[in-house]
């Protein structure tokens, strides 16, 4: 019933068309719509025709018709164009994106197109009409004969290639349904950009995975590279061996991430060096504020003179519960200095002579710094979170209740 | 950092005047030229700032100044060096280069000796001669900050006295003085020689053409310094060439007495001195490492400047500090 009913919709449709071809609202010349209306109602009466043959089926409607063969029509209009080829795809292309109006393109295919060729240039812009009305062309390059200018490579009617390869791919898309096949074809370049952020999850997956990078140059050797990539996560982190890394260590990581992002062209010879410089000063800067803030530290200038120079005297922290813990057990939360650093710092930051039983600096002395200082390592990371979650403390510390005096 | 270390000599120079005996190793001189040659950059670039600020392409003394107005110990020893120069110009000047008694030399001796005293030990000024010590005027300072002229602190019996900084800039200018006056007490004629020699060294006397190249001032700056930036350039990196030195031998001091101290802690004492020992510890000299952490203790932030920043993360900026 409603195939009926849209049926006859069509066909009114058409012939409304046909009436009213050379009365459209826009002013088209005559020759254009006069050959239009019979190769219209041809065209949806495709449509129509088989829609009503099936009108008898109460299911879905068939598919519509197959698609209108195109290529030998725009060969033989190609051919009888010539060399005003070219001119037409543009004059073409620039009107049906909008660039050019009705009149505009008259006036231009006037030009190009005499008696003849006008009937050529109607039935070409139908069937293409009407093709679009209907399933997608199985081939995705479409027609390659409209891309081509007139002095490239003459009209040529291929149908297969006879490639092996490209019929061997053939038959293995072939043997997916066709939901896959487009499914497949939807894929495009910028299938995952479009919509909602994808979930942590996914962008988690996308970061830890290795990426290798593609080659395009023949002269660095692709297996090099990725065997690099593959060295360098292979290398032990320091949280795994429990000491800084040096110079080798180092090399083999920044390579590796170097080649990861894109740089395939290696690293110099001393950037291993200053990483290490640099983060050496990072830890010493970091235990020097760790010690500042937890560490009692003496006057400089006490006997000797008879002021204090107040820009010198720093505010102290003094933690209460000072076990007799010692610094290694700092190891395990996420710093990894050798005992050698800790001991030259603290060392040079404590010139006064109680050095013997001076009460060494714990894990509480540094989860209260880092509370104090986060932008001293910058941004808390996850030992730290751990390391703050493991102090022990008792609620009544946090708020001490004020003593009642009777 | 490529280039090869073009102020060895004078950079060793400055250390033996600073304080250490030993000849430094070529690593050395060369981690200490690269930071002054970082330091005159950044001063450079902060000074051509503050001209910008004011108005001015072209870096005025007062720029320069301004980059080291907290240290006023220096200042007040570089106004000192500014005005030793214009006392040398105007006295050129007038005299012709007659050179007369050195009267003057006794009278600021106390206070130029710790500046290199590129004036060398023949200063004409004569006696009879009536010289301009033109101080320069700090615009910051707080006597600048009135309309109308504020009489010096000096001259006004019935005023407090030099106030805290002053003592302390002076504190730090004797105790300069007496350091080097113990080093050269045990001095013979021809150490003492050679000893006032190096305390001439300078990066940028007789030689500003170097210097600009070395520095790369071209570079950095639109206008040409003109000699007296220069000279004030010298003097601030023999300052910090001064105060590398102080620091790093502090630092190796003190790594040297922690390693006394752990080795006597495992109790492996040396018992006797053998005769082809290894070198004394007197022998030892300042390393590139220890420099290092010289500067990395200069570089350190006062507690004031992160203060505001307490128990927030995030990046803090440093800005280089300008020994």
């Amino acid at each position: 019933m409603l195939a009926q009913a849209a049926s006859r919709t069509s066909t009114q449709s058409a012939a409304s068309h046909a009436v009213n071809g050379s009365a459209s609202t826009r002013a088209s010349p005559q020759p254009l719509k006069k050959t239009a209306s019979p190769m219209m109602q041809s065209a949806l009466s495709g449509g129509p025709a088989a829609q009503t043959t099936t009108a008898n089926t109460p299911s879905k409607p068939q598919r519509p018709a197959r698609r209108i063969e195109m290529e030998q029509l725009m060969n033989d209009f190609r051919r009888a164009l010539g060399t005003n080829w070219t001119h037409y795809r543009e004059i073409i292309t620039t009107f049906l994106t909008g660039h050019l109006t009705r009149i505009e393109l008259e006036r231009e295919l006037s030009v190009i197109l005499d008696k003849s060729m006008v009937r050529m240039h109607n039935q070409f812009l139908l069937a293409s009409l009407a093709n679009a009305l209907r399933d997608p062309p199985p081939s995705t390059n479409g027609l390659p004969a409209w891309n081509m200018r007139s002095k490239d490579a003459p009209l040529r009617i291929s149908k297969n290639s006879g490639d092996p390869v490209v019929a061997k791919l053939k038959s293995e898309i072939m043997g997916f349904t066709p939901r896959e096949r487009r499914r497949i074809k939807a894929i495009t370049r910028d299938a995952g950009m479009k919509g909602p952020m994808p979930s942590t999850i996914v962008l988690t997956k996308q970061a830890r995975s290795v990426k290798f990078p593609s080659v395009k140059d023949k002269e660095k050797s692709k297996t090099n590279i990725t065997q690099e990539i593959t060295q360098s996560y292979q290398a032990p982190l320091a949280t795994e061996s429990f000491e800084l890394p040096d110079a080798d260590n180092m090399r083999t990581r920044i390579l590796g991430i170097a080649y990861e992002h894109g740089l395939l062209d290696g690293i110099a010879n001393d950037v291993p060096d200053i990483m290490l410089a640099g983060l050496e000063y990072h830890l010493r800067d970091f235990l020097q504020q760790l010690l500042d803030r937890v560490r009692p530290k003496k006057h400089k200038k006490m006997s000797d003179t008879t002021f204090v120079s107040l820009a010198n005297a720093s505010a102290q922290f003094i933690t209460n519960a000072s076990t007799k813990e010692t610094v290694n057990s700092t190891a395990e939360n996420g710093v990894k200095s050798g005992a050698a650093v800790v001991n030259g710092v603290k060392a040079k930051r404590q010139r006064s002579q109680q050095y013997e039983d001076d009460n060494v600096i714990t894990a509480e002395d540094m989860a209260l710094a880092l509370e104090l200082a986060p932008h001293s390592i910058v941004e808390p990371s996850g030992p730290m979170y751990r390391l703050w979650d493991v102090m022990l403390r008792d609620e009544i510390d946090d708020f001490p209740t004020p003593s009642v005096q009777q | 950092m490529s280039d090869k270390c073009r102020y060895k000599p004078e950079i060793q120079q400055m250390m033996f005047v600073s304080g250490e005996t030993n000849d430094p190793p070529t690593e050395t001189t060369a981690v200490i030229e690269d930071i002054v040659r970082s330091q005159v950059v950044e001063m450079l670039l902060q000074a051509t700032a503050q001209a910008a600020r004011r108005g001015s392409r072209s870096i005025a003394i007062e720029d320069l100044i301004f980059l080291i107005r907290h240290d006023r110990a220096k200042v007040n020893r570089l106004r000192t060096y500014l005005s030793w120069k214009d006392v040398r110009k105007n006295a050129k000047d007038q005299e012709g280069g007659a050179v007369e008694g050195a009267d003057l030399l006794e009278d600021v001796a106390g206070a130029a000796a710790a500046a290199p005293a590129a004036t060398g030990p023949a200063d004409p000024v004569g006696p009879k001669m009536k010289y301009r010590k033109s101080k320069v005027k700090l615009p910051w300072d707080l006597t600048n900050m009135f309309p109308e002229p504020v009489p010096d602190a000096e001259d006004d019996d019935g005023a407090a006295g030099p106030d805290e900084d002053e003592l302390e800039a002076s504190l730090a200018t004797l105790q300069r003085l007496k350091s080097a006056d113990e080093r050269t007490r045990a001095m013979t004629k021809e150490e003492y020689v050679h000893w006032s020699e190096c305390r001439q060294a300078s990066f940028t006397f007789r030689k500003g053409k170097r210097f600009r190249e070395w520095a790369g001032i071209s570079a950095l700056t639109d206008s040409k310094p003109n000699d007296d930036i220069i000279d004030i350039l010298g003097f601030l990196t023999f300052e910090i060439v001064a105060v590398l030195t102080e620091e790093a031998i502090k630092v190796k001091e003190a790594e040297d007495e922690m390693e006394m101290r752990r080795s006597k802690r495992t109790k492996t004492r040396k018992t006797e001195r053998f005769l082809f020992d290894p070198p004394d510890e007197d022998q030892r000299p300042v390393l590139a490492k220890h420099v290092t952490e010289a500067f990395r203790n200069l570089q350190r932030s006062k507690p004031k400047q992160q203060a505001l920043r307490n128990f927030s993360g995030g990046l803090v900026r440093t800005r280089t500090a300008v020994i």
